[in-house]
Protein backbone atom coordinates (compact mmCIF):
# COMPACT_ATOMS: atom_id res chain seq x y z
CA UNK A 1 0.00 0.00 0.00
CA UNK A 2 1.55 3.13 -0.81
CA UNK A 3 1.54 6.53 1.36
CA UNK A 4 -1.58 7.97 -1.10
CA UNK A 5 -4.43 5.14 -0.01
CA UNK A 6 -6.19 5.66 3.12
CA UNK A 7 -5.80 3.97 6.22
CA UNK A 8 -8.10 1.42 7.16
CA UNK A 9 -8.52 2.59 10.20
CA UNK A 10 -8.55 6.36 9.75
CA UNK A 11 -11.63 5.13 7.20
CA UNK A 12 -13.83 3.19 9.61
CA UNK A 13 -13.62 5.83 12.34
CA UNK A 14 -14.69 8.33 9.78
CA UNK A 15 -17.71 6.41 8.66
CA UNK A 16 -18.20 4.76 12.86
CA UNK A 17 -18.50 8.46 14.40
CA UNK A 18 -20.80 10.13 11.58
CA UNK A 19 -23.04 7.03 10.67
CA UNK A 20 -23.02 5.10 14.10
CA UNK A 21 -26.62 4.85 14.43
CA UNK A 22 -26.94 2.79 11.25
CA UNK A 23 -24.07 0.44 12.04
CA UNK A 24 -24.64 -2.66 13.21
CA UNK A 25 -20.98 -4.83 13.30
CA UNK A 26 -17.95 -3.54 11.57
CA UNK A 27 -14.45 -5.17 11.04
CA UNK A 28 -11.48 -4.64 9.01
CA UNK A 29 -9.91 -7.99 7.57
CA UNK A 30 -7.15 -8.13 5.66
CA UNK A 31 -7.07 -4.34 4.46
CA UNK A 32 -10.59 -4.21 3.57
CA UNK A 33 -13.37 -2.39 5.45
CA UNK A 34 -16.90 -4.87 5.92
CA UNK A 35 -19.51 -3.08 7.61
CA UNK A 36 -23.04 -4.32 8.48
CA UNK A 37 -25.71 -2.04 8.65
CA UNK A 38 -29.32 -1.58 8.96
CA UNK A 39 -31.16 -2.05 5.61
CA UNK A 40 -33.58 1.14 6.37
CA UNK A 41 -30.47 3.57 6.31
CA UNK A 42 -28.62 2.26 3.08
CA UNK A 43 -29.58 4.75 1.13
CA UNK A 44 -28.60 7.68 3.70
CA UNK A 45 -25.55 5.95 3.93
CA UNK A 46 -25.00 5.97 0.44
CA UNK A 47 -25.21 9.48 0.18
CA UNK A 48 -22.47 9.75 3.44
CA UNK A 49 -19.93 7.36 1.69
CA UNK A 50 -20.94 9.75 -1.84
CA UNK A 51 -20.50 13.06 -0.42
CA UNK A 52 -18.17 12.86 2.51
CA UNK A 53 -15.05 14.87 0.90
CA UNK A 54 -12.96 13.04 3.60
CA UNK A 55 -14.06 9.54 1.75
CA UNK A 56 -15.44 9.80 -1.41
CA UNK A 57 -16.76 6.68 -2.59
CA UNK A 58 -17.70 7.60 -6.20
CA UNK A 59 -18.08 4.66 -7.65
CA UNK A 60 -20.45 1.73 -6.71
CA UNK A 61 -18.17 -1.30 -8.72
CA UNK A 62 -20.57 -4.12 -7.62
CA UNK A 63 -23.27 -5.19 -5.78
CA UNK A 64 -24.83 -8.95 -5.15
CA UNK A 65 -26.72 -10.70 -3.00
CA UNK A 66 -26.09 -14.11 -1.32
CA UNK A 67 -28.74 -16.38 0.49
CA UNK A 68 -27.67 -18.69 3.92
CA UNK A 69 -30.74 -20.73 4.01
CA UNK A 70 -29.78 -21.58 8.04
CA UNK A 71 -29.66 -17.71 9.04
CA UNK A 72 -32.87 -16.40 10.30
CA UNK A 73 -31.93 -13.37 8.01
CA UNK A 74 -31.49 -15.36 5.15
CA UNK A 75 -30.68 -12.85 2.30
CA UNK A 76 -27.53 -10.72 2.66
CA UNK A 77 -27.12 -7.74 0.15
CA UNK A 78 -23.17 -6.73 -0.13
CA UNK A 79 -22.86 -3.59 -1.61
CA UNK A 80 -18.65 -2.62 -2.74
CA UNK A 81 -17.90 1.37 -2.83
CA UNK A 82 -15.11 2.34 -4.46
CA UNK A 83 -13.39 5.41 -3.84
CA UNK A 84 -10.92 6.27 -6.74
CA UNK A 85 -9.46 9.41 -5.34
CA UNK A 86 -8.20 7.33 -2.53
CA UNK A 87 -7.84 3.83 -3.83
CA UNK A 88 -9.82 2.37 -1.21
CA UNK A 89 -13.08 -0.07 -0.88
CA UNK A 90 -15.19 -0.72 1.37
CA UNK A 91 -18.09 -3.75 1.88
CA UNK A 92 -21.24 -2.27 3.08
CA UNK A 93 -23.92 -5.34 4.05
CA UNK A 94 -27.38 -5.26 4.57
CA UNK A 95 -29.35 -8.29 5.64
CA UNK A 96 -32.94 -9.42 5.58
CA UNK A 97 -35.26 -12.02 6.41
CA UNK A 98 -36.86 -14.11 3.07
CA UNK A 99 -40.61 -12.76 3.26
CA UNK A 100 -39.00 -8.84 3.84
CA UNK A 101 -37.99 -8.81 -0.10
CA UNK A 102 -37.81 -5.10 0.06
CA UNK A 103 -35.03 -2.61 -0.08
CA UNK A 104 -34.25 1.04 -1.19
CA UNK A 105 -32.90 1.35 -4.70
CA UNK A 106 -29.50 3.17 -4.70
CA UNK A 107 -30.02 3.96 -8.71
CA UNK A 108 -30.60 7.70 -7.97
CA UNK A 109 -26.88 8.20 -6.13
CA UNK A 110 -25.53 5.52 -8.21
CA UNK A 111 -26.01 5.07 -11.69
CA UNK A 112 -24.27 1.52 -11.58
CA UNK A 113 -26.51 0.37 -9.68
CA UNK A 114 -29.23 -0.04 -12.00
CA UNK A 115 -28.34 -3.01 -13.56
CA UNK A 116 -26.72 -4.68 -10.61
CA UNK A 117 -30.18 -4.58 -9.11
CA UNK A 118 -31.98 -5.84 -11.78
CA UNK A 119 -29.60 -9.05 -11.62
CA UNK A 120 -30.44 -9.14 -8.03
CA UNK A 121 -33.93 -9.17 -8.24
CA UNK A 122 -33.72 -11.16 -11.13
CA UNK A 123 -31.74 -14.14 -9.25
CA UNK A 124 -33.15 -13.02 -5.65
CA UNK A 125 -36.51 -11.48 -6.15
CA UNK A 126 -35.62 -8.36 -3.73
CA UNK A 127 -38.01 -5.63 -4.86
CA UNK A 128 -35.71 -2.40 -5.27
CA UNK A 129 -38.04 0.25 -4.17
CA UNK A 130 -37.86 3.30 -6.97
CA UNK A 131 -35.65 1.88 -8.75
CA UNK A 132 -36.27 2.96 -12.59
CA UNK A 133 -37.39 -0.06 -14.56
CA UNK A 134 -37.11 -3.12 -12.42
CA UNK A 135 -37.36 -6.04 -14.71
CA UNK A 136 -35.42 -9.61 -15.23
CA UNK A 137 -31.74 -9.01 -16.83
CA UNK A 138 -30.46 -12.72 -17.27
CA UNK A 139 -33.35 -15.12 -17.45
CA UNK A 140 -36.28 -14.84 -19.98
CA UNK A 141 -38.77 -12.11 -19.22
CA UNK A 142 -41.25 -15.09 -18.50
CA UNK A 143 -39.28 -16.98 -16.30
CA UNK A 144 -40.52 -18.62 -13.41
CA UNK A 145 -38.86 -18.32 -9.92
CA UNK A 146 -35.60 -16.42 -8.90
CA UNK A 147 -32.72 -19.31 -9.23
CA UNK A 148 -30.14 -18.10 -6.78
CA UNK A 149 -32.23 -18.82 -3.92
CA UNK A 150 -31.11 -22.22 -2.07
CA UNK A 151 -34.78 -23.83 -2.38
CA UNK A 152 -34.84 -23.05 -6.09
CA UNK A 153 -34.82 -27.11 -7.45
CA UNK A 154 -31.50 -27.29 -9.50
CA UNK A 155 -32.64 -29.08 -12.53
CA UNK A 156 -36.21 -27.63 -12.86
CA UNK A 157 -36.31 -26.83 -16.64
CA UNK A 158 -39.33 -26.30 -18.55
CA UNK A 159 -40.27 -28.25 -21.49
CA UNK A 160 -38.67 -27.82 -25.00
CA UNK A 161 -42.52 -26.98 -25.90
CA UNK A 162 -42.62 -24.79 -23.72
CA UNK A 163 -39.71 -22.33 -24.64
CA UNK A 164 -41.96 -19.09 -25.87
CA UNK A 165 -40.42 -19.21 -29.40
CA UNK A 166 -41.73 -15.74 -30.10
CA UNK A 167 -38.02 -13.26 -29.50
CA UNK A 168 -38.84 -10.09 -30.17
CA UNK A 169 -39.92 -9.71 -33.60
CA UNK A 170 -39.81 -13.57 -34.53
CA UNK A 171 -42.45 -14.32 -36.99
CA UNK A 172 -43.10 -17.81 -37.88
CA UNK A 173 -41.98 -18.64 -41.73
CA UNK A 174 -44.90 -20.46 -42.65
CA UNK A 175 -47.20 -17.64 -42.31
CA UNK A 176 -45.25 -15.07 -44.48
CA UNK B 1 -36.00 -31.09 -55.48
CA UNK B 2 -38.62 -30.40 -58.03
CA UNK B 3 -36.95 -31.52 -61.31
CA UNK B 4 -38.01 -35.48 -60.93
CA UNK B 5 -41.55 -34.41 -60.03
CA UNK B 6 -42.08 -33.16 -63.77
CA UNK B 7 -39.34 -35.73 -65.39
CA UNK B 8 -39.78 -39.25 -63.07
CA UNK B 9 -37.49 -41.44 -61.66
CA UNK B 10 -35.10 -42.33 -64.89
CA UNK B 11 -31.59 -42.69 -65.87
CA UNK B 12 -31.32 -38.83 -66.36
CA UNK B 13 -32.43 -37.69 -62.36
CA UNK B 14 -30.55 -41.02 -60.92
CA UNK B 15 -27.51 -38.82 -62.47
CA UNK B 16 -28.65 -35.85 -61.19
CA UNK B 17 -28.56 -36.75 -57.89
CA UNK B 18 -25.44 -38.04 -57.42
CA UNK B 19 -23.86 -34.68 -59.37
CA UNK B 20 -26.11 -32.23 -57.18
CA UNK B 21 -25.27 -34.02 -54.26
CA UNK B 22 -21.50 -34.12 -55.07
CA UNK B 23 -21.89 -30.13 -55.33
CA UNK B 24 -23.73 -29.88 -52.06
CA UNK B 25 -21.24 -31.82 -50.66
CA UNK B 26 -18.07 -30.10 -51.36
CA UNK B 27 -19.87 -26.25 -50.89
CA UNK B 28 -21.43 -26.28 -47.65
CA UNK B 29 -21.87 -23.61 -46.05
CA UNK B 30 -21.90 -22.47 -42.88
CA UNK B 31 -23.58 -19.71 -40.91
CA UNK B 32 -21.47 -17.62 -39.06
CA UNK B 33 -22.73 -18.06 -35.43
CA UNK B 34 -20.87 -19.41 -32.41
CA UNK B 35 -22.67 -19.57 -28.62
CA UNK B 36 -19.72 -20.23 -26.56
CA UNK B 37 -15.67 -21.67 -26.36
CA UNK B 38 -16.67 -24.31 -28.66
CA UNK B 39 -17.22 -21.46 -31.35
CA UNK B 40 -13.78 -20.43 -30.63
CA UNK B 41 -12.49 -23.50 -31.67
CA UNK B 42 -14.85 -23.47 -34.64
CA UNK B 43 -12.79 -20.24 -35.85
CA UNK B 44 -9.74 -22.57 -35.39
CA UNK B 45 -10.90 -24.58 -37.71
CA UNK B 46 -11.72 -22.01 -40.22
CA UNK B 47 -7.86 -20.41 -39.80
CA UNK B 48 -4.75 -21.34 -42.04
CA UNK B 49 -3.30 -24.00 -40.17
CA UNK B 50 -6.66 -26.32 -39.93
CA UNK B 51 -8.23 -23.97 -43.37
CA UNK B 52 -11.81 -26.18 -43.56
CA UNK B 53 -12.00 -23.68 -47.05
CA UNK B 54 -10.44 -26.93 -48.29
CA UNK B 55 -13.34 -28.91 -48.05
CA UNK B 56 -15.47 -26.01 -49.28
CA UNK B 57 -16.87 -24.76 -46.06
CA UNK B 58 -17.00 -20.83 -46.34
CA UNK B 59 -18.39 -19.09 -43.27
CA UNK B 60 -21.50 -17.03 -44.86
CA UNK B 61 -22.40 -13.63 -42.42
CA UNK B 62 -26.40 -14.58 -43.33
CA UNK B 63 -28.60 -17.66 -42.37
CA UNK B 64 -30.19 -16.85 -45.50
CA UNK B 65 -27.10 -17.73 -47.63
CA UNK B 66 -25.96 -21.01 -45.14
CA UNK B 67 -26.10 -24.55 -45.75
CA UNK B 68 -25.17 -25.30 -42.21
CA UNK B 69 -25.19 -24.38 -38.91
CA UNK B 70 -22.90 -25.51 -36.48
CA UNK B 71 -24.45 -25.02 -33.30
CA UNK B 72 -21.00 -24.52 -31.00
CA UNK B 73 -21.51 -24.36 -27.41
CA UNK B 74 -24.53 -24.67 -25.05
CA UNK B 75 -27.67 -23.46 -25.46
CA UNK B 76 -29.76 -21.71 -22.89
CA UNK B 77 -33.34 -21.05 -22.39
CA UNK B 78 -32.79 -17.44 -23.72
CA UNK B 79 -30.91 -17.67 -26.65
CA UNK B 80 -33.38 -20.99 -27.29
CA UNK B 81 -35.53 -18.63 -29.61
CA UNK B 82 -32.92 -17.20 -31.22
CA UNK B 83 -30.98 -20.36 -32.40
CA UNK B 84 -34.21 -21.33 -33.56
CA UNK B 85 -35.04 -18.60 -35.57
CA UNK B 86 -31.77 -18.72 -37.10
CA UNK B 87 -32.18 -22.40 -38.18
CA UNK B 88 -35.65 -21.20 -39.88
CA UNK B 89 -34.28 -18.26 -41.64
CA UNK B 90 -31.86 -21.05 -43.35
CA UNK B 91 -32.94 -22.58 -47.18
CA UNK B 92 -33.49 -26.44 -47.45
CA UNK B 93 -31.43 -28.23 -47.61
CA UNK B 94 -30.24 -27.57 -44.66
CA UNK B 95 -28.07 -29.26 -41.65
CA UNK B 96 -27.28 -28.92 -38.53
CA UNK B 97 -23.65 -30.03 -36.31
CA UNK B 98 -24.22 -30.15 -32.42
CA UNK B 99 -21.05 -29.47 -31.54
CA UNK B 100 -19.61 -30.28 -28.23
CA UNK B 101 -20.88 -31.54 -25.24
CA UNK B 102 -23.28 -28.79 -24.22
CA UNK B 103 -24.84 -28.30 -27.88
CA UNK B 104 -25.20 -32.69 -28.16
CA UNK B 105 -26.78 -33.44 -24.31
CA UNK B 106 -26.11 -30.32 -22.09
CA UNK B 107 -22.52 -31.49 -21.00
CA UNK B 108 -21.54 -31.03 -17.97
CA UNK B 109 -24.68 -28.04 -17.68
CA UNK B 110 -26.75 -30.08 -15.97
CA UNK B 111 -28.97 -26.96 -14.32
CA UNK B 112 -31.96 -25.31 -14.54
CA UNK B 113 -31.13 -22.42 -17.36
CA UNK B 114 -29.64 -24.75 -20.40
CA UNK B 115 -31.44 -26.87 -22.76
CA UNK B 116 -30.64 -30.30 -22.56
CA UNK B 117 -29.23 -30.69 -26.12
CA UNK B 118 -30.15 -28.80 -28.98
CA UNK B 119 -31.91 -31.75 -30.35
CA UNK B 120 -34.50 -30.50 -28.79
CA UNK B 121 -35.10 -27.74 -30.67
CA UNK B 122 -33.72 -28.48 -34.01
CA UNK B 123 -33.02 -31.63 -35.93
CA UNK B 124 -29.20 -32.72 -35.80
CA UNK B 125 -27.92 -34.11 -38.35
CA UNK B 126 -24.05 -34.66 -37.02
CA UNK B 127 -23.03 -34.83 -33.02
CA UNK B 128 -19.26 -34.41 -32.24
CA UNK B 129 -18.44 -35.17 -29.02
CA UNK B 130 -15.47 -33.17 -26.94
CA UNK B 131 -15.16 -30.67 -24.39
CA UNK B 132 -14.60 -28.70 -26.79
CA UNK B 133 -13.78 -30.88 -29.40
CA UNK B 134 -10.12 -30.60 -31.02
CA UNK B 135 -10.29 -29.01 -34.46
CA UNK B 136 -9.64 -32.53 -35.97
CA UNK B 137 -12.68 -33.75 -34.68
CA UNK B 138 -14.95 -30.98 -35.86
CA UNK B 139 -13.45 -31.39 -39.27
CA UNK B 140 -13.94 -35.56 -38.76
CA UNK B 141 -17.35 -34.35 -38.07
CA UNK B 142 -17.58 -32.63 -41.11
CA UNK B 143 -16.38 -35.70 -43.34
CA UNK B 144 -19.20 -37.85 -41.64
CA UNK B 145 -21.73 -34.95 -43.00
CA UNK B 146 -20.41 -35.18 -46.12
CA UNK B 147 -20.69 -38.31 -46.54
CA UNK B 148 -24.50 -38.40 -45.31
CA UNK B 149 -25.13 -35.45 -48.12
CA UNK B 150 -23.19 -37.61 -50.55
CA UNK B 151 -26.27 -40.39 -50.21
CA UNK B 152 -29.23 -37.63 -50.79
CA UNK B 153 -31.43 -37.25 -53.37
CA UNK B 154 -33.42 -34.50 -55.17
CA UNK B 155 -36.26 -36.06 -54.39
CA UNK B 156 -38.12 -33.82 -51.65
CA UNK B 157 -37.64 -35.59 -48.31
CA UNK B 158 -39.94 -34.66 -45.29
CA UNK B 159 -38.53 -32.09 -42.86
CA UNK B 160 -36.11 -34.21 -40.82
CA UNK B 161 -38.30 -34.73 -37.14
CA UNK B 162 -37.11 -33.49 -34.12
CA UNK B 163 -36.05 -36.07 -31.55
CA UNK B 164 -37.11 -35.34 -27.96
Amino acid sequence: MNSDNMDVMFALTVIKESMSKSIIVSDAINGDVHIQIKKEDLLEFAVFLKTDSRLEFDMLSDLFAVDYPKKTERIEVIYNFYSIKNNFRVFIKAASKADETEYPSLTSVYNSADWFEREVYDMFGLKFKNHPDLKRILNPDDWDGHPLLKDYPLRKRPEPEEIKMDAPGYIELEKI
Amino acid sequence: MGIEEHLGDNIITASLDKIVSWGRKWSIWPATFGLACCAIEMMTVASSRYDFDRLGLIFRSSPRQADLIIVSGRVSYKMAPMVKRIYDQMPNPKWVIAMGDCASSGGLFNVYSIVQGVDRIIPVDVYVPGCPPRPEALIYGIVKLQEKIEKGTLKHEEPPKILR
